[in-house]
């Protein structure tokens, strides 16, 4: 296989933006048979006339890819340095090793094959070494040895660090965005994204490692960094020790629900992004709306649209949703006016609106 | 949410429409001329704007853009010249004839309105970009003046009871409940399709859901950017690149941005003058917060100002840096600064809102009761009135022993908890008064504390807010510089001396005590 370019190798490709979009609502059977099986939400709001509101903005992606470039570029000096400033790397006298595709800017690697081998050669000679010497790698590519995404889980890490302590090799993952880091008013949607995708790293790097038998002499740390840039430059600016404990387990989780619904799978091997078998069933399955929906799916008006018809309290908002539950907007309205309740539960939330 | 805003949102969407929050409003709007709305729009990726209008209320915008968001000394220029505006607009000194005096009274207040925190956030961008750049040329001090106040109209924003930048839509939010949710209602296009559409709930549904589809973010929508301007300004590349003019294709980027840029200023606006003409009565403790928000302003913006403009008095201004203090006496007291302003915002607003209140007793900040006892537990000729006020067990509260109460509608009148007893069936509350305790309350049925009249009556009483000495303390940490222990706070930066903003030079931090007594010589 030489360059990524076949659907298959799309799918491929996609697959930690499918975590990701799978991630924004869990809860919801559509979402995660769309992650699962590759079927694109804009596909299938498309083939019900609704128009896809999402995507990305080519400027968005170009800077972002500059952004990435140039902390790669000479030996990856400018994320060195900043990386040294931080606290992450012990000193500048760190080693490079580049295992991007170069159709992402790598000099290299020509193929996921290519990358995945040499991920593993490189963890091989990792955990055999004793140091002194760190190093910074850029994109080792793992394959998530469970069935989670279909029809295999590949996942480039933005960014790894091999220090050493008591002079046993320890990694820390690390995530770069493009997303400007102004100290405490960074986006919290931002921060959150990122720390859950660097959880999914760690989680997934453990896994490989234990897959490799290497566990025994190698070690993730429990930590990792996040790369974002200073508002209006593309210098980084790096976030370290952040605490990935709680994301590497929700993506534990996660992978747990995933692998249940790959399971299900009708045809191993149909998981093109827009077989219309599959976004049928994505449209067939259950959803489950929530205002999370309005940032990532296109999908989400009909949901809406449904959840009004069926007067969900979600629609008035997530605590309202939560509060009211399965009890539909009118009738919600008719105990608030003094209705009599006709069960304990509509008796306990005519108590809470009465009380407020 | 509070249960309470459920209850309000189930109203709303029972009449099928936006109703109001509160009795009153909370916050001032200042006439046409006193305000300058602000909209932006920037290349997806980038932090600094593309284009900006900007404009008086009922007056054609100012708008400008550039061909390329990327450029930065083309972003420079447009900015330069919104900042000049904007800082003679905000009467900043040395940008103005008509500096904001020290002691300017609430006609002196300038406000900024901008479609929603989107926006908002584009002046912490504006900080960042120029509050210490080195660059920009002959308008380098024009770009950091706009800078420092875009940075401090930031900050403020952030300030319980800020009254000198409005985003539109969080103000349509704290006036109105929407029956929608929460997400929804950061777009202020949605807003006001719900606030100005006339039918029933699903004509006002359908208006909103088709107002919606059109972004308000500085951020604009992704298929407007690859379906048109990235092809525009591909041909332009191709343009320059040939040698020939490019013109078209900056002409036909102008219009396109023009148009989105209209749309947000446009909506702004709208919202500006819908809250204007509302017939809700300014709650009277707005006065108090408009009083508070230009003294911010006078010391936090105008003062540092002055201090830059007139070097020669050797005065150290204090610039705050966007990302963070670097200084632990700065910090420390701009946090109590806005504690006390968090503080302060209920007990200013609660006596004149009925709404308010009542969410203040849900959440237990406020409590409803009734006065079972009246006696005088002063000694001699002191007169120390005391009561004890029953409250339904039921009632959920914060008052704790030692801690003081105001009854709402008479603020200048406080009383002491000496006790607190709970029962299954009732609370009984112990209020010893001490403040205005021989002058008649003046509220319910407007008599001296001390009067037996008292009994029966049914009382409300807030929480007294400690802002006073909040602010006080807050004060205090500068003066702390000789007390014990000053070696540790008031030292050297323990972070980085230098704020490190990317591929700039910028200004050293002082210490502390530097930043206090003025440069050495």
């Amino acid at each position: 296989m030489e360059e990524m370019s076949t659907p298959l190798d799309e799918a491929r490709r996609n697959t930690r933006a499918r975590f990701e979009q799978w991630a924004s609502n869990p809860k919801c059977d559509a979402n995660t048979l769309s992650a699962v099986h590759n079927v694109r939400l804009d596909k299938a709001a498309a083939s019900i006339g609704l128009t896809p509101s999402f995507g990305q903005s080519p400027f968005a992606i170009a800077r972002g890819n500059t952004f990435e470039r140039g902390l790669f570029t000479a030996e990856a000096e400018r994320l060195r340095t900043a990386l040294v400033r931080s606290g992450c790397l012990p000193t500048t006298e760190s080693s490079f090793i580049d295992l991007r595709l170069r159709m992402n800017g790598g000099t290299k690697v020509k193929s996921v094959d290519e990358a995945l081998e040499q991920t593993k050669d490189w963890l091989a000679a990792v955990a055999v070494s004793s140091g002194p010497s760190p190093a910074i790698v850029a994109a080792p590519m793992v394959r998530i040895p469970r069935g989670v995404i279909l029809p295999e889980a590949l996942l480039i890490i933005d960014a790894v660090t091999v220090t050493f302590e008591a002079e046993r090799p320890v990694l820390t993952v690390g995530e770069i965005k493009v997303f400007p880091d102004r100290g405490g008013h960074t986006e919290p949607a931002h921060l959150a994204s990122a720390r859950a995708q660097a959880g999914l790293y760690k989680l997934a790097l453990e896994m490989t490692i234990e897959a490799a038998g290497l566990a025994d002499s190698l070690d993730v740390s429990p930590n990792g960094f996040l790369v974002f840039t200073w508002p209006g430059s593309n210098q980084p600016s790096v976030r370290a020790n952040e605490d990935l404990t709680s994301q590497a387990s929700r993506a534990l989780r996660g992978f747990d629900r995933l692998e249940a619904s790959a399971g299900a799978l009708v045809h191993p091997d149909d998981f093109e992004a827009d077989e219309p078998a599959l976004i049928q069933k994505v449209l067939d399955a259950p959803v489950s709306y929530s205002e999370a929906c309005l940032s990532f799916c296109d999908l989400a008006p009909r949901c809406y649209r449904r959840a009004q018809e069926d007067e969900n309290a979600l629609i008035l908002g997530a605590e309202a949703g939560r509060m009211l539950a399965e009890i539909p907007l009118r009738r919600a309205v008719e105990l608030m006016n003094g209705q009599q309740p006709t069960s304990d539960r509509e008796a306990d939330i005519q108590r809470q609106l009465d009380m407020s | 949410m509070s249960v309470r805003e459920v209850k309000r949102r189930l109203r709303a969407w029972d009449l099928g429409e936006p109703i109001p929050r509160f009795a009153t409003l909370h916050h001032r709007v200042a006439e046409p001329r006193r305000v300058l709305v602000v909209a932006f729009v920037r290349m997806a990726g980038e932090s600094r704007p593309w284009g900006i209008a900007w404009g008086s209320p009922g007056v054609e915008p100012k708008i400008e853009t550039v061909p390329d968001g990327r450029v930065r000394d083309a972003v420079a220029s447009l900015c330069a010249n919104f900042g000049e505006d904007l800082l003679e607009h905000m009467r900043v000194h040395n940008w103005t004839y008509d500096p904001v005096p020290k002691d300017a009274g609430i006609e002196d207040l300038q406000q900024v309105w901008v479609p929603n925190g989107q926006h908002l956030a584009m002046f912490h961008q504006l900080a960042y970009a120029y509050s210490q750049t080195k660059f920009g040329g002959s308008d380098r001090q024009l770009l950091n003046s706009l800078g420092r106040l875009s940075g401090w109209l930031f900050r403020d924003s952030s300030r319980r009871g800020s009254q000198h930048i409005v985003d539109a839509s969080a103000a349509l939010r704290e006036a109105f409940s929407f029956p929608a949710e929460d997400a929804r209602q950061a777009h202020l296009g949605f807003l006001l399709a719900w606030l100005t559409t006339a039918g029933t709930r699903d004509d006002r549904i359908r208006a909103a859901g088709t107002a919606e589809l059109s972004s308000v973010s500085p951020t604009m929508n992704p298929a407007l950017e690859r379906d048109q301007l990235a092809l525009l300004l591909e041909e332009r590349r191709e343009s320059l690149g040939n040698g020939e003019s490019a013109s078209a294709q900056e002409d036909q980027i102008a219009n396109v941005l023009h148009e989105e840029l209209l749309r947000r200023w446009l909506l702004c606006s709208d919202a500006y003058e819908f809250i204007r003409n509302t017939d809700r009565k300014l709650n009277p403790g707005v006065d108090d917060l408009v009083s508070d928000s230009l003294k911010e302003f006078f010391w936090q913006c105008q003062a540092q100002e002055i201090k830059i403009a007139n070097p020669d008095e050797g005065k150290t201004p204090f610039v705050s840096h966007p990302e963070t203090d670097f200084h632990g006496s700065s910090a420390a007291s701009r946090y109590l600064t806005f504690a006390a302003a968090d503080e302060k915002y209920l007990n200013t607003l609660i006596h004149d809102d009925a709404e308010l209140f009542s969410d203040a007793v849900a959440d237990g900040r406020a409590v409803r009761g009734t006065v079972v006892a009246v006696r005088d537990e002063g000694e001699g000729r002191k007169t120390t009135p005391a009561w004890t006020v029953r409250m339904d067990a039921e009632t959920g509260h914060r008052i704790r022993e030692g801690g003081r109460v105001v009854p709402i509608g008479s603020r200048k009148h406080w009383a002491t908890v000496t006790g607190l007893t709970q029962t299954e069936i009732e609370t009984t509350v112990h209020l010893e008064w001490d403040g205005n305790k021989t002058k008649p309350i003046t509220t319910g049925i407007e008599s001296k504390p001390a009067d037996p009249a008292w009994v029966g009556e049914e009382v409300s009483l807030v929480a007294a807010d400690g802002s006073d000495i909040t602010s006080w303390r807050s004060r205090r940490v500068w003066a702390a510089k000789d007390g014990p222990g000053a070696w540790l706070t008031h030292g050297s930066a323990t972070a980085p001396l230098i704020a490190d903003i990317a591929s700039e030079a910028a200004e050293p931090i002082l210490d502390d005590v530097a930043q206090i007594e003025g440069p050495s010589t």
